[in-house]
């Protein structure tokens, strides 16, 4: 590796964030973005963007969390940006067909601050209080957006399941 | 679906069935540096064009100055007890053995004794954002979402407060408009971040959203608590962004003092503040759980007292709390400092409207609670 222009000590803390947490941050942008290319690229830059905050993100148990939710509004923008594009149809998004990503699918239709709840909750076991620093507000906010979230996934699982 | 552990596990198997990508680091850290690079490129441009325009009138306006006379250029230095100067904020002059604490980089200042320990963004915390820590001890470096290492130092006479900033994502109501003078008010927690019990403020001023801890020691004197809350009263901010008032006045209730007092009643009546539509604020009572049930939710709102009174149109209900309660079968409303607060089940919930304690403990919220107003 080359010699890295940050400070020496952020390297090895980053390094051990990019190992532990890559893919939990790739499967739940992919998860919710539905667009594998996209994912990838925004997982990438939002580690990017982490180390040029190593100053505020360092040695925080909620860093992790922090580069989720950043990944997660590059990819909106990234997808955004693509359906704009002249020319181009709307975008290609996969289709998670496998079963077992029902449940991801509805979280995608949740509004956007009760996915980023779920996410940090669920996805990456944050207690609630970090979950709030990330998102910048209360716990109580953030309980009240989990009780919508599940709420409307239990709606939309009991729905589909009907269907079927 | 409502169990907590199941949710989790759930979603945590589904992901494990998506194969990620191989790690990239070196592509991480080369994207990372040309990020640098380009922010380092675009301030030097604007650097640059700050440059030009600053020479160019320089350049036009030579020729004519130095037909003139020439004059000469004294610039007095400051008197000595001159306050600082921020950026966008005039400061009076400090209270005799006090002086003025500035954050230039968030444009906020604040007073305190001369012998008072003051540090800028005593912590690492992003968000919310840290400002600004005074205490009467030392103040040693250290916590992340708090500044624990000098709550340990705090001494058992001393006081300690800190500042932050919400900048995103809140629901403006829950920040009242700042009053002239603080009040304390009781301890509150104790705060996850913070391991303790403390006065918890939480306040907007200038288009911004600010909180604070304070903390004494066990053998703070009353006059320290006092000397307290005036350093705090003579905080002052540089107004950024479209400020609550502007907001209110577009037609955005959420952003009016109504909506700030509507939810201080809310919580000093013990309910759950659970969301907003917009033009009211939802609450309900949790009965022993983390969130109230969304059967069991209302709407409570505020508007300005009709002046014709409201017995001209709704027949009285009940008293509570020693006002008359009117009303009808789908809402009830009553006068408090020359508003009419209402309440209504919410259109999603099979709640019963507030009678008996429940009523009481509203009504009296809402003449206890002071309305502030900050649109002027």
């Amino acid at each position: 590796m080359s010699r890295m222009k940050y400070p020496p000590s952020v390297e090895p803390w980053f390094v051990k964030l990019y190992q532990t947490e890559h893919d939990r941050v790739f499967q739940v942008t992919y998860a919710l973005c539905g667009d594998r290319p996209t994912a990838e690229d925004a997982t990438q830059e939002a580690f990017a963007r982490a180390l040029e905050r190593w100053d505020h993100l360092r040695d925080q148990s909620w860093a992790a969390g922090w580069v989720t939710s950043t990944a997660l509004n590059v990819a909106r923008r990234m997808l955004r940006r693509r359906r704009w594009l002249p020319g181009s149809g709307p975008v290609d998004v996969d289709p998670v067909a496998d079963g077992a990503l029902d449940l991801w699918q509805a979280v995608r239709r949740l509004p956007r601050r009760q996915q980023q709840a779920v996410t940090l909750h669920y996805a990456f076991d944050l207690p609630l209080a970090e979950v709030a620093q990330v998102m910048s507000c209360r716990e109580g906010t953030v309980k009240a957006h989990l009780a919508h979230a599940r709420e409307a996934l239990r709606t939309r699982l009991e729905g589909a399941a009907d269907e079927r | 679906m409502n169990d907590d552990r199941d949710v989790g596990q759930r979603l945590r198997g589904a992901l494990e069935r998506i194969r990620a990508p191989e790690p990239q680091l070196e592509q991480v850290i080369g994207r990372a540096r040309r990020r640098q690079a380009r922010r380092l490129m675009a301030a030097g441009m604007i650097a640059g064009l700050v440059l030009i325009g600053l020479a160019v009138p320089f350049i036009l306006l030579g020729p004519i100055r130095g037909a003139g006379p020439a004059t000469p250029v004294t610039t007095p230095p400051p008197p000595a007890t001159s306050p600082p100067s921020t950026q966008g904020l005039s400061l009076p002059a400090a209270r005799p053995g006090w002086v003025w604490h500035t954050e230039q980089a968030s444009g906020v200042a604040v007073q305190a004794p001369k012998s008072w320990t003051f540090k800028s963004a005593a912590m690492g915390l992003a968000a919310p954002r840290a400002l600004l820590a005074l205490g009467t001890g030392p103040m040693p470096a250290g916590g992340d979402c708090a500044p624990r290492a000098a709550i340990r130092a705090l001494p058992k006479d001393g006081a300690l407060l800190w500042v932050l900033e919400y900048t995103g994502g809140e629901n403006p109501y829950e920040f009242p408009p700042r009053p002239t003078r603080f009040d304390l008010g009781p301890l509150a927690g104790p705060f996850e971040c913070v391991g303790e019990r403390t006065h918890l403020i939480l306040f907007r001023q200038a288009g911004r959203f600010f909180q604070v801890h304070v903390m004494f020691g066990p053998r703070a004197s009353a006059s320290l608590r006092a000397e307290v809350a005036a350093a705090l009263s003579s905080f002052m901010a540089e107004p950024q962004g479209v400020s609550s008032a502007q907001s209110c006045r577009q037609g955005l209730w959420v952003y009016c003092p109504e909506a700030a007092w509507i939810f201080q009643i809310i919580d000093r009546a013990g309910l759950f503040q659970w969301g907003n539509t917009g033009q009211a604020l939802q609450a309900g009572p949790t009965n022993g759980r983390p969130v109230p049930n969304s059967n069991s939710l209302i709407e409570i709102w505020a508007t300005r007292a009709d002046p014709a009174g409201l017995q001209t149109r709704y027949q009285p209900v009940t008293v509570a709390a020693g006002v008359t309660v009117y009303g009808d079968r789908t809402q009830l409303v009553w006068e408090a400092q020359g508003f009419d607060v209402w309440i209504r089940p919410a259109a999603s919930s099979k709640a019963a409207l507030p009678s008996g304690k429940a009523l009481d403990r509203l009504v009296t919220a809402s003449l206890e609670v002071p309305f502030v107003d900050d649109r002027s």
